[in-house]
Formats: C-alpha cells, sequence, structure tokens
C-alpha cells in the first residue's frame, strides 16, 4: 500500500467504517432483498409447483420436477425450436449492429466530414427517440397497404410484400427495426473509442508508407478491441432478452414462428395457465443466459491478455 | 442571458435587415447588368453574389457586436447559403403566417421585433458554429493542398452520410408527415411525404381535455419520475460507499448487482405478480413503480459507482478531515461533481421506466391506469381501424420532451460511455 503520512479517513476503524457502508446501503439492501433476490428465488421455486393464475393466492403444490420433465418430453420439439430461432436472431441482428456501428463510427470519426455536431445529433436520434414509439412507427411503416416502405417499393416499381406475414420478411423486418434502434449505442462507444486514439500513431503510419486498410487493421481495430467486445457482450445479452420489438411488431409471429425464448415465456405467462412451467423454462433460460456472460467475460478477459 | 444580450440580438437584427434592404438595392442593379452577360451564368453569378451578400453582412455586424470571425470567399458563401435557408424559414413562419392570418398594424409591428430577435439569435449561432466547427474545415482542406481526387474523396464522405442520415431519419419523417394528415388521406398506395392536404386534426384530437392522451401522460409521468427519484435517492448513498469504503462482503454484493443485471427480468414476473397481490397494489400504479425501482437500482447502483469512482478520494477525504461527516462530504463534495453521472443515471432510469411495455401490460388491467406504451399500443392494434395520424401525433407529442432532454444531456452520455468502456 502507499505510504501516507495519515490513514486515509475511509479506513480509519475497521468497525465504523463497516457500520457506516451499512447503513449508506441499507435502504439498497431491503430494496434489492425484497424486489430482486426474493423473486428470483421465488420464481425459480414456482418451477417446481404446479402454479397457475387460477391458485396463485394459495393450493399450489409442489410436483418436483414434473415441470422440467415436461419441458424436455412434451415441449421439446416447440423449445428447440425457439431456442433455434433465438440463436438466428441473435447472432445475425448482433453482427448487424457491430457492422453497422463500425461503419458509422469509422466514418464519423473522419475529419473531412463538415459541420460534424449537426451529423452526429441526427445519427444518433433512433436513440433519443423512445423505444416503444420507435417501435410502433416500423410496425406502421411495415404495413402492406399504406406503410411507407411497400409505398417505396411500388414507386421503384417491385411488388409491395405482407411484411410481417411471412416467417422471414417479418424477421427481416425484426432484424431491421432492433438494429434501427440499437445502433447508436454501439456507434457512441466505438467512436468514444476512436476519438482516444492518438493521432500520432496514424502519421507515423503514413510516414511508414502504410495503406488505409492497413491502418484499419494493425492501429485502430486492436486498439478498439476492448471496448468493442465489452459493448458487443452487453448488446448481445439485450439482443437476446428482447422482446418488445418482436412482440409489438406481430406478437413473435406471424403464427408463433418467430418467437425467440422471451416471446415465448411472455406469452406462455400471458395464458395465466402455466406459471409452474414458464418459471421452470425461464430457469433453464437464466442458465443459458449466466453461461453467455460467463464465457462473454472470458473471452474479453483473454482477449485482453493476448494484447 | 441578461437584456443585454437580449438587447444585442435585437439590435443584430436590426442592423442586419437595414443593411440588407439598402444593399440588396445595390445588388439588384448589379443583378439586372449581369442579364445582359447571358442567362444562365448571370443567374449563377446573381445567387451566388446575394449569398455573398448574405455572409458578408452577418460577419461583418458579428464581427463588430460579438465575436471576430473569419471573412474569406468559401467562408462567406457557405455562411451565406446557411443563413440565407434558415432566415427564410424563420421569417417565414414569424412574419408571413401572421401577417397572412390577420393583417394589421399591430401584427406586423409585433411580428416585426419578434423576428428581428429571432434573426439575431439565429445569425449568431450560426456564425458560432461556422467559426467552431466549418471554418476549422475549410481551413485543413486548404492547408493539405489536396488534390483531386482527396478532394473528391473528402466530399463523396459528406455525401454519403448525408444519404445514411436521410435513410435513418426517415422513419421519424414519415411520422411527422402522417401527424399531419386527415385518416383518409393517409391511405394512399404511393409515397406522399409532404401531405397534399395538410390539417392539424389530429393534433386538436391528442391535446383536446377529453382525450387519451392526458390520463396515460399523467400515469407514465408519476410512474417514471417515482422510479427516477425514488432510486437516485436510494442508490447514490450505496453507490458512495460503494466506491469509497472497503467493507465486509463488498465483492459479493457488487457481482450480485451484476448477476441480478444479466437475469431476465420475465423471470421475475410472475414472482412480482405474486408480490403485488400479496401487498394489494395489483393493477396500482404505485405498484407498478416499484417494479420499475426493481429493474432500475442495480444498474443506478453500477453506473453511479463507475462515476464515483473517476472523482480522485483526496476530496472527500480533506472535506473529512476538515471535520465533515460522511453523509457531508457525499452530499456537499461527491454529489455536485457527479452532477453529469447522476444527470445520465437518472436519464436513463426515466427511459426505462417510460418505455416498459411487458410488465405494464401484464400488471395493469383498468384502462384508467394505462401508461403511454400501453395507450399507443392500443391505439394501433385496431386493423384497418386503427387511426394513424392520431397515433402519429400522440407519439410525437410523447417523444418531443425526451428527445430534446437527450440532446442535451448526450455529451455526459459519451463520457459515461468511456468510463463504463474502460473500467468494464
Amino acid at each position: 500500500m502507499s505510504k501516507k503520512p495519515k490513514p486515509s479517513p475511509f479506513l480509519k476503524d475497521i468497525w465504523r467504517r463497516n457500520a457506516v457502508a451499512y447503513l449508506f446501503m441499507f435502504p439498497s439492501l431491503v430494496m434489492l432483498i425484497v424486489f430482486n433476490a426474493y423473486p428470483i428465488i421465488f420464481s425459480i421455486g414456482i418451477g417446481f409447483t404446479d402454479m397457475t393464475i387460477y391458485n396463485i393466492t394459495g393450493g399450489y403444490k409442489f410436483i418436483g420436477l414434473t415441470n422440467y420433465q415436461k419441458l424436455l418430453s412434451v415441449y421439446s420439439s416447440q423449445i428447440q425450436y425457439v431456442l433455434y430461432k433465438t440463436v438466428i436472431w441473435t447472432v445475425t441482428n448482433v453482427a448487424l449492429q457491430v457492422a453497422v456501428g463500425l461503419a458509422l463510427a469509422l466514418l464519423y470519426n473522419s475529419k473531412d466530414l463538415f459541420g460534424k455536431k449537426i451529423h452526429l445529433a441526427i445519427v444518433i436520434l433512433p436513440w433519443a427517440m423512445p423505444g416503444f414509439t420507435s417501435i410502433l412507427i416500423w410496425y406502421g411503416m411495415f404495413q402492406t397497404g399504406f406503410g411507407s416502405i411497400n409505398q417505396i417499393l411500388r414507386t421503384v416499381g417491385l411488388p409491395g410484400p405482407n411484411w410481417l406475414n411471412n416467417e422471414w420478411l417479418a424477421f427481416a423486418a425484426y432484424n431491421i427495426t432492433n438494429a434501427w434502434l440499437a445502433y447508436p449505442f454501439m456507434m457512441t462507444v466505438i467512436l468514444g473509442a476512436l476519438q482516444s486514439i492518438s493521432p500520432e500513431l496514424y502519421e507515423a503510419a503514413t510516414v511508414d508508407g502504410a495503406k488505409s486498410w492497413h491502418k484499419l487493421r494493425h492501429i485502430t481495430l486492436p486498439l478498439i478491441k476492448r471496448p468493442l467486445l465489452l459493448a458487443t457482450l452487453l448488446t448481445t445479452n439485450t439482443t437476446f432478452q428482447q422482446l418488445n420489438v418482436q412482440y409489438l411488431l406481430n406478437l413473435g409471429g406471424p403464427a408463433r414462428l418467430n418467437e425467440t425464448v422471451m416471446v415465448f415465456g411472455y406469452r406462455t405467462i400471458l395464458t395465466g395457465n402455466f406459471y409452474g412451467l414458464a418459471s421452470a423454462f425461464l430457469g433453464l433460460v437464466l442458465i443459458i443466459v449466466l453461461l453467455i456472460g460467463f464465457f462473454g467475460l472470458r473471452v474479453s478477459r483473454i482477449a485482453e491478455e493476448a494484447k | 442571458m441578461n437584456w443585454r444580450t437580449l438587447a444585442r440580438y435585437f439590435i443584430h437584427g436590426m442592423a442586419f435587415s437595414f443593411l440588407f434592404f439598402v444593399l440588396s438595392i445595390a445588388w439588384v442593379f448589379a443583378a439586372i447588368s449581369l442579364v445582359n452577360i447571358g442567362a444562365l451564368i448571370g443567374l449563377v453569378i446573381g445567387v451566388v453574389l446575394l449569398f455573398l451578400l448574405v455572409g458578408f453582412i452577418n460577419s461583418i455586424i458579428t464581427t463588430n457586436l460579438w465575436f471576430r470571425v473569419r471573412s474569406r470567399f468559401w467562408d462567406l458563401l457557405f455562411h451565406g447559403i446557411a443563413l440565407s435557408v434558415v432566415l427564410l424559414a424563420l421569417n417565414g413562419i414569424t412574419i408571413s403566417l401572421p401577417n397572412f392570418a390577420s393583417p394589421g398594424i399591430a401584427t406586423s409591428i409585433i411580428t416585426f421585433v419578434i423576428a428581428a430577435f429571432l434573426d439575431g439569435f439565429a445569425a449568431v449561432k450560426l456564425a458560432g458554429y461556422w467559426r467552431a466547427e466549418c471554418a476549422p474545415w475549410i481551413r485543413v482542406l486548404r492547408a493539405e493542398k489536396m488534390s483531386g481526387r482527396r478532394l473528391a474523396f473528402a466530399l463523396s464522405k459528406n455525401a454519403l452520410a448525408i444519404i445514411i442520415e436521410l435513410a435513418i431519419i426517415f422513419p421519424i419523417v414519415w411520422i411527422v408527415s402522417a401527424s399531419f394528415r386527415s385518416y383518409g388521406s393517409l391511405l394512399t398506395t404511393t409515397l406522399q411525404i409532404i401531405p397534399p392536404h395538410p390539417t392539424l386534426e389530429a393534433y386538436s384530437w391528442a391535446l383536446a381535455l377529453n382525450s387519451p392522451f392526458w390520463p396515460a401522460l399523467t400515469n407514465s409521468l408519476l410512474v417514471s419520475l417515482f422510479t427516477t427519484g425514488f432510486c437516485l435517492l436510494v442508490a447514490s448513498p450505496a453507490a458512495y460507499a460503494m466506491s469509497r469504503f472497503r467493507f465486509l462482503g463488498k465483492r459479493p454484493i457488487l457481482y450480485a448487482l451484476i448477476f441480478i443485471q444479466f437475469v431476465p427480468g420475465l423471470l421475475m414476473f410472475i414472482a412480482f405478480f405474486y408480490l403485488l397481490l400479496f401487498l394489494k397494489l395489483y393493477d396500482n400504479l404505485f405498484g407498478l413503480a416499484l417494479i420499475y425501482v426493481a429493474l432500475v437500482l442495480p444498474f443506478d447502483i453500477w453506473n453511479l459507482k463507475a462515476f464515483f469512482d473517476t472523482l480522485p478520494k483526496d476530496i472527500d477525504e480533506a472535506a473529512l478531515i476538515d471535520g465533515a461527516s460522511y453523509w457531508g462530504a457525499m452530499f456537499r463534495v461527491v454529489l455536485p461533481l457527479a452532477a453529469p453521472g447522476m444527470a445520465v443515471t437518472a436519464f436513463f432510469s426515466f427511459l426505462t421506466a417510460w418505455n416498459e411495455f411487458a410488465l405494464a401490460n401484464v400488471i395493469l388491467g383498468s384502462e384508467a391506469n394505462y401508461t403511454l406504451p400501453l395507450r399507443l399500443y392500443a391505439l394501433t392494434q385496431r386493423d384497418i381501424a386503427t387511426n394513424w395520424p392520431h397515433f402519429a401525433a400522440l407519439s410525437i407529442l410523447s417523444s418531443i420532451p425526451l428527445v430534446i432532454v437527450f440532446m442535451v444531456i448526450q455529451r455526459y452520455l459519451r463520457a459515461g460511455l468511456a468510463i463504463g468502456a474502460v473500467k468494464g
């Protein structure tokens, strides 16, 4: 430890220090225990009961691992499908967000841009709009008749498809909407990282005769790797858990064909008949989320050490 | 902003109008003689001269009243083009519209005074923006002695950026356009961005006393403000303790906070439902707000801790050695310094509560309790009978305040994200 003439007041007296810290945290801890810890434990517990909306106030009973057995037998094919859709959704959308965010950050970091503040204010607008409003606006734009996307297509001379009624077109619509909502976060993080790179590095590379591609490959990307990986990890989590986009656009449809685990869980809860089953299912999802988080942190730490 | 500044804006606007009036007479004569050279080339030179004139007048006045601005050819030209567009739009709204609506000497005088203020204000802001942002750009271009290829590259980047931005704001443009339409005129098969018969019907519906907008807005504001205020109040001491003290169980608590943020909110829905039934707060805004606190609090503590960590410990140590209590050191020294972090955290808490749909959809049963997301969603679920202009007006009215606040705090946001990215 550092050699200071006076001990820091934060380290003075171990009892007092602990007492004050817990006093400061007391209201938060109460809230966290009542409204976070208790619900998490309770929900996992519900997974072992036969709770429905009709017996939630009393009368539900412990049924052991029956829910999990059902999930792995009766609902097995349904769950496999939902998981498969979730993986495709997460992978394509995160890739889309990273690609758009990186491309835009590189473009908007250029010093050739005229009136940068105005450009940035416009390009960040999707973030400033309240999310549910944007989703519903996109819902209007994807309508078959008066939806502006089909209007544009017709102007160009293409037939306007029924976007939300075809499995893969609806998937594309969900992807476009979520990418529009989420790219500003990615772009802002990367832009922040780009701006912290010292211009001398590029000058030195130019003197050495490096092409702009090489500069991107060997200077820019290695230096923004860490914030990029962290932002990707965060956005993977939020994209995986995205519920509003699919639900507000077409209830994860058409005909439940594009349901991710979250939409599936939400719709199961909404019917009110299978609280126990839904909790068991979400318990499994929690395990997946934690695995993603754990491996994500591992990967970003390894990447950092390799640097 | 004091009265002197206001007066200077007014003087700026008046001086601009006067000089423009006098010099435009000279411009008319010049333009007449230019037509003799040839129609097209004369027109081009005449328009360029007009822009130069506008830029020139504004740079003279700005240099004398406020600050020095560069006045080379390209500066004057671009500055003039931008200012002409702004002034045309501004004067169109402030002078032409009212005088058209109710002609009269009083209207003319009032609108002229107001327009002089606004023109002066816009001209100064534009000159300042020019000096800070755009003039350096031209300086860089000139200093690098750009080759034609390099210049073309730079210009194409600008063009690309503008095209991308047009695509990005298209949904917003569409919804603004839809809000000025009547129900029938939206249902066309071809794209018309500018409505053929613009009407304010949707806005007058949305702002009428008995419209569903007001209760939904009140509900959303109540829930979101309660969530934000309560979370900040509870989270800031906790974040302060986590940032400053070394205590037993700090690491487990920090890991628990990360863990909670990774847990899907959906998992807790049934438990929330159960908890609210138990507390007799089901279908109740206060109950919903309590749940939102639970969703937001872990993020708030974590985020505020990251902000407090960036402030050196020495400042509050000094306060403590001078005899302040821990509480005083936090409230008087650290919180004021962390104001940007508090603002960002508050805004995100507000936004989370404001945007939440799934949980409100489960918990709020009665229509009187609907928050804005539920109200807007209900509005769009009527298939062919969905009144999109009404939806458009509602969504614009409810978004504008948030967009403005977001734009104001976005520079803090970038700082906060940088911290988050560095800290992990």
